[in-house]
């Protein structure tokens, strides 16, 4: 445990001199700032497309942020050949790619506190209330999203040659499953056929990422969700994380680092 | 030679005086060109606002469908988020719901409303449904957040951004004039109504939705003149028409509005005469004969049910 914490903590100090997250941070914040400036009709009051807006930012942030830490550390590492001297170290391939995860999801889990803390303190000034468990939940099912992306990528990262093509490919994969997921199986109803089989199977194996993305309960202030959904959701990203990194770590064992 | 002599050589220069008399002469013509067109562009711009809409450029006519993004995007938001998409059926949601509650607009929607996600096929379905908004509401009724907490507030912006990218939306003016009055916003309902005509001058809607804003505003002389100005327009407009393409449910509301304003006034004839010409275009005539009989014998014009006249029936009591 102590070689993935070590390699986690570099992954994160990394991110920490790294500009990404800070630029990102003030971006979001700027924009919805200078949107929340707006008067529409006079009305103070007016909160939810401002939510809309900061939480969208939030998401492409978080996404950016977890697919391209993830995309870069094992192909950084190759390049400027620092790989060789850390595998000679009693550490191995298994404990370098948990470790690179584990650092990745916990960077991510860490910039995310910071835009849920700006999203909370931005909505109580316009509607007043503290809905802290409802957050809770929110950056939690967030903070899952993040490290089901970061464990896909790390995947792609020991699969695809270029750090770009396996961000893109990810991209889409999210992007999409986030806009579709959850109509897959209807989709797949009426086209029928060989097609609507394999949507089908889709639909049944590809993770739903599309649970994790609470927003509209967020924006519309819902009440709360159950806690045992947040665990059944809890369950369910851990079980796919864990193939998605079992599978980058059997890949990383065969993986030629020449 | 010195300096000095060299510039009294070019002062002296024969070519000196009448280059300058030349720019002279261009300055005063480019100053009087000026002043000649600038009042007609002013008052072209006037005549299209939004002409020099930096939106309208870069984004030409994309960006009505934009427009219909926001429209939706109202509605969706009138509904806390509970919205159909492109996967789901749309049958109950083929008329805004926030424009037909607000009596706008006449409603076309079949099937349950509340029912486009039907039965839970399988266990990723029933999971799925426990992350985002999965029943119906309307805000204005039994929204999270609770009722008469005014948050139809927050259909506002988009209403306001839909109207921007397509001005000629007439829908976007009279939608927000009905939810800004039903926050108490008078004021800026007219102001926004307003803004409608300048894009959309002698609209029969808005029209209609002016003289809303004036009955609100117990201003029940300006609001007649505005209906009775709204159903010359509509005349004009829809009579040469056939029967099945003319817009009723405006001319009905015009009317019915008319003779309302005509029974608070306490003109019980003219109130009357309203409602009989309402009788041949109105979807329900019966239910008009029979109030038609109720002010002949002596009692006020009460609003028929519609959205639009309880409304208004309601804010003119208070």
């Amino acid at each position: 445990m102590s070689h993935i914490s070590a390699v986690a903590s570099v992954v994160i100090l990394e991110m920490i001199r790294r500009k990404d997250v800070y630029v990102l941070l003030f971006l979001t914040a700027l924009i919805t700032l200078a949107l929340g400036a707006v008067n529409f009709f006079g009305d103070p009051k007016i909160a939810r497309y401002l939510k809309e807006v900061c939480l969208a930012l939030i998401w492409v942030s978080s996404l950016v942020i977890a697919v391209f830490t993830a995309a870069r550390q094992i192909p950084s590492e190759k390049e400027s050949r620092t790989l060789f001297p850390l595998l000679a170290k009693p550490i191995s391939r298994a404990q370098v790619m948990l470790g690179k995860f584990l650092g990745c999801w916990l960077a991510c889990a860490a910039s995310l506190a910071a835009f849920y803390v700006f999203f909370a303190i931005l909505s109580a000034t316009r509607e007043g209330q503290w809905p802290v468990a409802n957050y809770v939940q929110a950056y939690w099912l967030h903070c899952l999203f993040c490290g089901l992306v970061a464990s896909l990528t790390l995947l792609g990262s020991v699969w695809f040659t270029a750090v770009s093509s396996n961000a893109t490919i990810i991209l889409a994969f999210v992007g999409a499953m986030l806009v579709l997921g959850r109509h897959l199986h209807k989709v797949a109803m009426k086209t029928g056929g060989l097609a609507g089989n394999l949507l089908d199977v889709g639909y049944y194996a590809l993770p739903h990422l599309e649970w994790f993305d609470v927003r509209d309960l967020i924006i519309h202030n819902w009440p709360r969700i159950d806690w045992d959904v947040i665990a059944k959701d809890t369950l369910y990203a851990f079980a796919y994380g864990g193939c998605f990194l079992a599978l980058a770590c059997w890949r990383f064992r065969r993986y030629a680092i020449h | 030679m010195t300096h000095a002599d060299t510039s009294t050589e070019s002062a002296k220069s024969p070519g000196a005086a009448p280059e300058l008399g030349l720019a002279g002469l261009l300055f005063a013509a480019a100053f009087t060109l000026a002043l000649f067109v600038h009042p007609p562009i002013y008052e072209f711009q006037g005549r299209r606002p939004g002409a020099d809409d930096v939106l309208a450029r870069v984004l030409g006519d994309g960006r009505r469908l934009f427009a219909n993004h926001c429209y939706l995007k109202a509605d969706a938001y009138y509904h806390s988020g509970y919205y159909p998409t492109i996967f789901d059926d749309q049958q109950g949601h083929q008329t805004a719901h926030m424009a037909a509650d607000a009596g706008v607009v006449q409603e076309q929607n079949t099937g349950e409303e509340g029912q486009f996600l039907g039965a839970v096929t399988d266990w990723i379905d029933g999971h799925s449904r426990k992350h985002f908004p999965s029943s119906h509401s309307h805000l204005d009724e039994d929204a999270p957040g609770g009722k008469g907490a005014g948050v139809e507030r927050e259909i506002l912006p988009w209403l306001e951004l839909s109207a921007n990218l397509d001005p000629q939306w007439v829908e976007n003016y009279t939608v927000g004039a009905f939810w800004l009055r039903k926050l108490g916003k008078q004021a800026e309902a007219e102001r926004f109504v307003r803004l409608g005509l300048e894009s959309n001058p002698g609209n029969v809607e808005l029209l209609f939705e002016l003289g809303r804003c004036r009955f609100d505003a117990a201003d029940l002389e300006r609001a007649r003149n505005i209906w009775e100005q709204g159903w010359v327009r509509w005349r004009a407009r829809e009579e040469g028409r056939p029967a099945a393409e003319q817009n009723r449910f405006t001319a009905t509301q015009l009317l019915l509005h008319l003779a309302l304003v005509e029974s608070r006034l306490g003109r019980r004839e003219k109130c009357v005469e309203w409602l009989t010409r309402a009788l041949p275009i109105a979807a329900s005539p019966d239910q008009i004969k029979k109030r038609i009989e109720e002010v002949r014998g002596g009692l006020p014009f009460e609003p028929i049910q519609s959205p639009a006249l309880e409304s208004s029936g309601k804010d003119a009591h208070h």
